[in-house]
């Protein structure tokens, strides 16, 4: 795995520092918070994988199992409805063919002849004969058997088992009788049901209207006959018999209520029996009665299987959920256990722990995957954050050292260090301030810093002020400020305020010395003027008044020697002459010192000077000008430089007739002009074979009115030299001579290396 | 004096270079009336015909203007001749002692006719002062006059 590392510059580098230096405080409580709150159960994967699971196989199952117990439902009820159905008909079926006997048996009884007899006329016959006769229709139990006429009185009546007495009292009004033939409703009379097989006695030709009527009443409580229906349909099963009307209903022991009769029923009716116990079954008809049997079975018996069937699948089902519960647990296990590793190693990376890794590596699913990618991130931020670290480690030792760097000349300059506040009030001074005001630090930083300004510059500083405060820049402000021994000193100032920041960077300087040197070097300067304007104002009086007189000498002189003439000896006219020429000589001198004097006032208006040209023009006039014409000349290259062209050319005039006069005695004069280099500068020199000097006089070679020699000897002013010195230290450059007493003279002078040798 | 010889006006403060210059012209034979006024206010005065001088004649022939002259220098009579519609017309010669460039510079630029230095050896001025003569007062054809002739307060010859 490599780590790819984003390529940073000092500048990100910088910034990212922010990120990784720890945190600010108030931040870090609150992620904490929010990493450490508990994942609540309801939203844990943990629990909701397997809840939904088990929810839908539940689900499923459920369906799947009603469906299936409904079927079932359905097909036991089938079957125990046919089972009850023919039940009920076999029942109905007996109970028919019973009441068919009774039916027979009375209507032959009523066909006999002595019952006829009786009826027709009832003395002609005892009543214990008739009874003999009808005596077998009581064939069960307690029966009643009656003979009445068509009014309805009655005849004749038999008890059966001597119980007459409680069988009349149950009989009910002859109005009330049923007088058609065949079998009646059942009746209850307090408590007892009874029932009455009615059958009509004919008259002996059959034709005409029935002599009366024969009735058996019977009682419906018979031991056997429970006994007969239970063989007949099995035990368990509840058998009621009623009238097909719906009152009087019994299970032959009781009256129950009745149950529903329908015809034709079609399907199982529910039937709540005495003992409160719920009966599914069906009714039948019994032919030829009014009534009606109803056969049912308890729903227990009847739903047995279906609910068996119910029970079994129901705990197949239970098994299959719980299992697959147990399964989506594990299953969910698998994938959040991981997961809450996960989660526990990014919240110790997030707090700054790099070295967790998770285990989830080996899985060649996904979450193996993300396990194998979790941990090579965290290696990455590990070692990103390691590398950052050492950087920014480095850096901060860089700015360490950087800033005690700048620490070191914030508190050693000389000039006033300080960062001041917008609104007026210095934040830091360096020690240069006590140093050049007196106060500390803390006294100084204690009130508004226009405390220390003279009352006369505050306008001026309070609007240099707001000027930095809006991000200006300050150059050469200067104000003064108060000293602890309450003299002022004047300062200058650079400055330039920060808007962001609300600061403003400026550095002082003490320049009251230096205001001091200035003003007194504009004092000198006032003075110098002053004095050169004088000199000026000399020099014109000496061109003007110096002369005149001179003139004036000579003119005189002049004038005397034309009218006196003829009265002077050779004497005085030699003297005159000797006046005339000391007149002259001093006009001469007048005249080279007022030259020397203009080149004091005059700027050189510098250009580029071909030497060359120069020097060939100055020993062409020379040349003209002197009778020599056997000197030799050696002229050499020289260079172009960059001077007064006019000045130029009186330097070489001086020097080249300099040593045209000094070596005018030789037989060959020799005049050389050539030029060499000294570093960046050009020299030039002019040397001659003449009388040449002692050097032990030679700084006196350039003074103005010095000379070596007498002016008888070699006439000449005593300024040339010192001409050619001012006009070249005015170029910026030296003079300087070299000489031996009979061996030629050398002079140089050098320019500022501008020019070039030219060849 | 032949009417058709104008004069020539000397403003000359120094009495040794009146008679030096009065001397070379005389020597020179110029034949020309000179008046001479010794300082800039007299000169002027001359010049405007005012304090007592009320020439008939029109303008001087020529002037010769020393510069270092007492109450106003040369160089303010300078001005208001050539600044002045009548006078500007007279030749102006300075003559003086001196060779300053100022002077040079400053005459030149109100209009000077010529600028001259006074050598210092006699002869040489002679020569000088005999040109001057001849030039401007024998060679030279005068402007038109447009005033009627003065009469010279002051005549030396």
């Amino acid at each position: 795995v490599v780590c790819r590392e984003q390529p940073t510059d000092t500048n990100s580098v910088l910034v990212t520092q922010n990120a990784l230096v720890p945190p600010d405080p108030a931040v870090t409580s609150e992620e904490r918070a929010e990493d450490t709150e508990p994942l609540r159960l309801p939203h844990s994967l943990r629990f909701r994988l397997p809840f939904l699971l088990t929810t839908l196989i539940v689900a499923l199952s459920g369906a799947f199992l009603w469906t299936t117990y409904i079927e079932v439902r359905r097909a036991v009820l089938e079957a125990g409805s046919e089972r009850a159905e023919a039940a009920a008909e076999q029942v109905a079926n007996l109970l028919g063919q019973s009441t068919a006997r009774s039916v027979n048996e009375i209507r032959r009884v009523s066909h006999l002849d002595v019952i006829r007899q009786f009826l027709t006329d009832p003395k002609s016959l005892r009543g214990e004969a008739v009874l003999q006769q009808v005596k077998s229709l009581a064939t069960t139990g307690q029966s009643t058997i009656e003979l009445r006429d068509l009014s309805g009185r009655l005849l004749l009546e038999t008890r059966g088992n001597g119980s007459e007495g409680s069988a009349a009292e149950a009989v009910p009004a002859p109005s009330a009788v049923v007088r058609t033939a065949g079998i009646s409703e059942f009746r209850s009379v307090k408590g007892i049901i009874s029932y009455e097989v009615v059958a009509e006695v004919p008259a002996a030709d059959e034709s005409g209207p029935p002599l009366g009527t024969l009735i058996v009443r019977r009682t419906l409580s018979a031991p056997q006959t429970l006994e007969f229906i239970a063989r007949l349909v099995g035990t368990g099963a509840l058998v009621v018999i009623g009238n097909r009307s719906g009152d009087v209903w019994t299970d032959l022991s009781k009256r129950v209520p009745s149950p529903p009769v329908e015809t034709p029923t079609s399907s199982l009716t529910a039937y709540r029996a005495a003992s409160g116990e719920q009966h599914l079954g069906k009714s039948a008809l019994v032919a030829d009665t009014p009534w009606a049997v109803w056969v049912g079975f308890p729903d227990a018996a009847i739903l047995a299987p279906a609910r068996g069937v119910l029970r079994r699948m129901l705990l197949i089902g239970l098994a299959f959920v719980g299992i697959s519960a147990l399964f989506g647990l594990v299953f969910s296990a698998r994938i959040t256990t991981p997961l809450a590793e996960l989660t526990t190693a990014s919240q110790l990376i997030a707090h700054g722990d790099y070295s967790k890794r998770v285990s989830t590596t080996r899985r060649r699913d996904e979450i193996g995957h993300l396990g194998t990618a979790f941990n090579t991130m965290a290696a990455c931020v590990e070692e990103g954050r390691r590398t950052l670290e050492d950087r920014v480690q480095q850096r901060t030792a860089r700015l360490e050292a950087a800033m005690q760097e700048l620490d070191q000349f914030f508190s050693l300059s000389i000039d006033l260090f300080c960062i001041a506040s917008t609104d007026g009030q210095f934040k830091r001074v360096s020690p240069a301030w006590e140093k050049t005001l007196g106060w500390p630090a803390n006294e100084l930083m204690a009130v508004p810093y226009l405390t220390f300004v003279h009352p006369e510059d505050e306008a001026a500083t309070v609007a240099e002020a707001r000027k930095l405060a809006t991000g200006g820049l300050t150059v050469h402000f200067e104000n003064r400020y108060r000293c602890r021994d309450g003299s002022y000193r004047w300062l200058s100032w650079t400055a330039a305020g920060v808007l962001e920041d609300g600061l403003v960077f400026a550095t002082a300087r003490d320049v009251t010395e230096h205001k001091r040197i200035a003003s007194e070097l504009q004092k000198r300067v006032d003075e110098l003027n002053a004095l050169n304007q004088e000199l000026e104002a000399f020099t014109y009086s000496v061109s003007h008044d110096l002369r005149a007189p001179l003139r004036h000498i000579t003119g005189f002189a002049s004038l005397l020697d034309g009218s006196a003439t003829a009265r002077l000896n050779d004497e005085d006219r030699r003297r005159l002459g000797v006046i005339t020429e000391a007149a002259a000589r001093m006009g001469r001198l007048i005249d080279d010192l007022l030259a020397f004097s203009r080149l004091g006032r005059a700027a050189p208006v510098a250009q580029r000077v071909r030497l060359d040209d120069i020097a060939r023009e100055v020993r062409k006039e020379l040349a003209a000008r002197s009778n020599d014409n056997h000197v030799r000349w050696i002229v050499g290259p020289l260079p172009d430089v960059h001077a007064d062209p006019a000045m130029m050319r009186v330097v070489m005039m001086n020097l080249v007739s300099n040593a045209l006069k000094y070596s005018h005695g030789r037989s060959t004069p020799e005049i050389e002009i050539g030029s060499t280099r000294d570093g960046g500068d050009s020299v030039v020199f002019v040397r001659d074979n003449g009388v040449g000097f002692d050097m032990q006089y030679a700084h006196k070679l350039f003074g103005v009115f010095q000379r070596l020699h007498g002016s008888d000897e070699f006439e000449g002013t005593g300024i040339g030299l010192a001409t050619v010195r001012r006009i070249i230290h005015r170029h910026g450059g030296h003079t300087w001579a070299q000489g031996q007493v009979d061996h030629g003279a050398t002079f140089y002078f050098s320019l500022p290396g501008t020019g070039s040798v030219t060849t | 004096v032949k009417a058709d010889i104008r004069t020539i006006l000397l403003a000359e403060d120094d009495a040794n270079d009146v008679e030096l210059t009065l001397t070379a012209l005389r020597e020179n034979r110029v034949a020309n009336e000179v008046i001479v006024t010794r300082d800039g206010a007299q000169t002027l005065d001359y010049l405007y015909k005012r304090n007592g001088y009320e020439r008939l004649g029109g303008n001087p022939a020529l002037v010769l203007l020393d510069l270092k002259m007492p109450k106003v220098d040369g160089i303010e009579v300078l001005r208001r001749i050539k600044s002045d519609a009548d006078l500007r017309t007279i030749p102006v010669v300075v003559l003086t002692s001196s060779r300053e460039e100022s002077d040079l510079v400053a005459t030149y630029d109100l209009g000077v006719n010529a600028y001259v230095v006074k050598p210092v050896a006699f002869p040489e001025f002679i020569n000088a002062v005999k040109a001057l003569g001849g030039f401007w007062a024998v060679v030279n054809e005068p402007p038109p006059v447009r005033h009627a002739g003065a009469t010279p307060q002051q005549r030396l010859a």
